[in-house]
């Protein structure tokens, strides 16, 4: 999964493709089952998932503004507007619901 | 016994479900209606689950435990402890009063083969619901501050029928209620001197909060508005009547004097009609779209005002009404759209557990942790501000829901979002505009609220609400909610799709018909 940084991530998120952001942490079990379950789920769903690395001091504002409170977490977002946020997800199939329900396709 | 029964052309007519069992005297033969095959009834996912052995053990636990921990809201790792006795009786069938670490009963050879456990048994959402309907109620009283409740019996019995509507359950809203939407004038009539109204930031900079600023309007004069900004919504003393820059000091024309707050009429409008960039209605091939529907009659069904119920006052209510109870109508019509969202589902970060854990001081949040990771099911989260020392998050409800309205689980951007398509649908013909895709991505939905004013035919805009399903439901005054810097995302207009109020008539009409249409 391709890690972004805040600026290239702004940018992203405006588009019309829907993306998927996972919040993560380096060395942290959680963060990167979380980030191997929705990069399954997104090529699934053949949409972009990109992680962003939450301990970065320049990517607080972004967090901020976004209000991320946990790691990891999953936000799904389109032309900017987010779709839907979770921490993480119980099992592949469990992502994969969550981003066919943001994205109505179920 | 007869092969197949027969339905009397009445009850076709009317649209009788495909599963109602026949009544004894209506499978006589009565020449000339076609005969449908008789199916053997579908077992009731529920009833399935009420008559297990194992559900009603832990039924029977779950409510003794509920005695027992009433009087002791203190002792949080009392309810902790009974909560994971019931989730791992759930998960692994280890008996609900083993002590902590208990295996599993080991097979062997010469063992019958292993039972399996309720969570694998029981796959059915609405019987997932039932059982973490249990173990919420054996949360510590902190964690149970909003409510969870399974859907009521009427409905969850429809689940495996896909909640399919029939006719009947949505009222059908009589154009009382949006016929004075439907006026030609209603833009001049609701925006008037006097009227407090969201407006872009660049009106006034340094009375602004976040992408937007309240403005009253002074006079209107060649569709452009003269405002000002109100004291107080600010933290102003005193009212503005000069744009003032980000910095406070009032912006100068060429000339030197300072400007008036002027905003075009269009722009006005563009603020008070904004859906938001991800508007939408509800989607009645969607089951969670459908179940959530169906919620909201219900509870319209429970709620009186008057001496009749909402749902009669909706489908009965004619242009003489007492404008009274019309207005007092559609607020219950919202109390009921937020309660159909928020006391039917949970948040999984809503309800998490929070502990501080001590290096091993055998303290109870210790003990408590102990407990949960017993269960082997609940997902560790972290604090996206750097490591807090100790502090442990943990996740449990998704263990045991599928996600989705119907299934009893949604985040609070999906609440707010489901929240959002139900008010677009039933809401807005009431004159109850919702504003949904807040770029802080809460999924708070702002209602801005349009009322009729029967003495001279204007309309009365009402102080714009936030409902949000962060921690629970909240209903405020999107003022209110700014002093907590909340609600100040407000997505722009510009762009965007936006209510046409002057169809909601019709709308409502069309809206109507596809349940109608839906309806078996």
């Amino acid at each position: 999964m391709m890690q972004l940084d805040a600026l290239d991530l702004q940018n992203r998120l405006r588009g019309e493709k829907p993306v998927v952001v996972v919040i993560a942490r380096k060395r942290n079990a959680a963060s990167e089952k979380a980030i191997a379950q929705f990069a399954h789920a997104a090529r699934e769903e053949q949409i972009d998932a990109v992680s962003f690395d939450a301990d970065q001091p320049h990517h607080a504002p972004f967090l901020d503004e976004l209000r991320v409170r946990h790691v990891p977490e999953v936000l799904v977002l389109q032309r900017g507007v987010v779709l839907e946020r979770t921490p993480g997800a119980r099992d592949h199939d469990d992502a994969r619901s969550l981003l066919r329900a943001a994205l109505r396709r179920r | 016994m007869r092969p197949h029964a027969r339905i009397p052309a009445r009850d076709r007519r009317r649209g009788v479900m495909k599963d109602m069992p026949l009544r004894a005297e209506e499978t006589d033969t009565i020449p000339g209606t076609p005969f449908i095959e008789s199916t053997p009834p579908r077992p009731d996912p529920l009833r399935e689950l009420y008559d297990d052995a194992d559900f009603r053990t832990l039924y029977t636990y779950v409510h003794e435990q509920k005695r027992f921990l009433e009087d002791k809201a203190w002792d949080n790792l009392a309810h902790v402890e009974r909560f994971a006795r019931a989730a791992r009786f759930i998960a692994k069938g280890i008996a609900l009063e083993a002590p902590p670490s208990t295996l599993p009963t080991p097979v062997t050879a010469s063992s019958p083969p292993r039972q399996l456990t309720l969570l694998e048994r029981f796959t059915h959402a609405q019987q997932r619901r039932a059982m973490t309907h249990l173990l919420w109620m054996l949360l510590p009283v902190s964690s149970r501050k909003t409510p969870h409740l399974p859907l009521p019996q009427d409905i969850a019995r429809r689940a495996d029928n896909g909640f399919a509507l029939q006719y009947g359950d949505v009222p059908c809203i009589s154009q009382a209620f949006s016929a004075f939407l439907g006026r030609d004038d209603v833009l001049p009539r609701a925006i008037r001197p006097g009227v407090m109204l969201l407006a872009p930031r660049h009106a006034c900079p340094g009375a602004a909060k976040g992408t937007c600023v309240a403005v009253v309007v002074d006079n209107i004069a060649n569709d452009v508005a003269r405002v000002h900004v109100p004291a107080g919504i600010v933290g102003n003393a005193e009212r503005i009547d000069v744009r003032l820059g980000p910095d406070g000091k009032p912006l100068r024309a060429v000339d030197g004097r300072m400007e008036p707050i002027t905003l075009a009429l269009d722009q006005l409008a563009a603020w008070l009609l904004g859906a938001g960039p991800d508007a939408r209605g509800l989607d009645l091939r969607s089951v969670d779209d459908r179940s959530l529907l169906l919620v909201w009659s219900q509870l319209l069904r429970e709620r009186v005002v008057e001496g009749k119920t909402v749902f009669q006052w909706l489908e009965t209510t004619r242009e003489d009404t007492p404008r009274a109870i019309r207005i007092a109508v559609v607020d219950e019509a919202i109390r009921a759209a937020i309660d159909a969202v928020s006391t039917f589902t949970i948040d999984p970060v809503d309800t998490r557990f929070v502990f501080r854990v001590e290096e091993n001081d055998g303290g109870w949040t210790q003990r408590a942790a102990a407990w949960l990771d017993d269960v082997g099911l609940f997902r560790d989260i972290f604090p996206a501000s750097g490591l807090a020392p100790g502090q442990r998050e943990m996740v449990w409800a998704d263990a045991f829901l599928v996600d989705g309205y119907a299934a009893g689980r949604l985040s609070s951007v999906s609440a707010g979002r489901a929240f959002a398509r139900l008010a677009t649908s039933v809401l807005a013909p009431l004159g109850v505009l919702p504003l949904s895709g807040l770029k802080d991505g809460s999924g708070a939905v702002v209602l801005q609220r349009l009322l009729p004013d029967d003495d001279d035919g204007n309309i009365i805009i009402a102080p714009p609400r936030i409902v949000s399903f962060e921690m629970g439901a909240r209903d405020a005054l999107l003022f209110d909610a700014w002093k907590d810097s909340f609600g100040t995302a407000l997505p722009e207009p510009k762009g965007n799709p936006r209510h046409d109020v002057q169809q909601m008539p019709a709308w409502l009409a069309f809206f109507l018909e596809a349940v109608g249409e839906n309806a078996s």
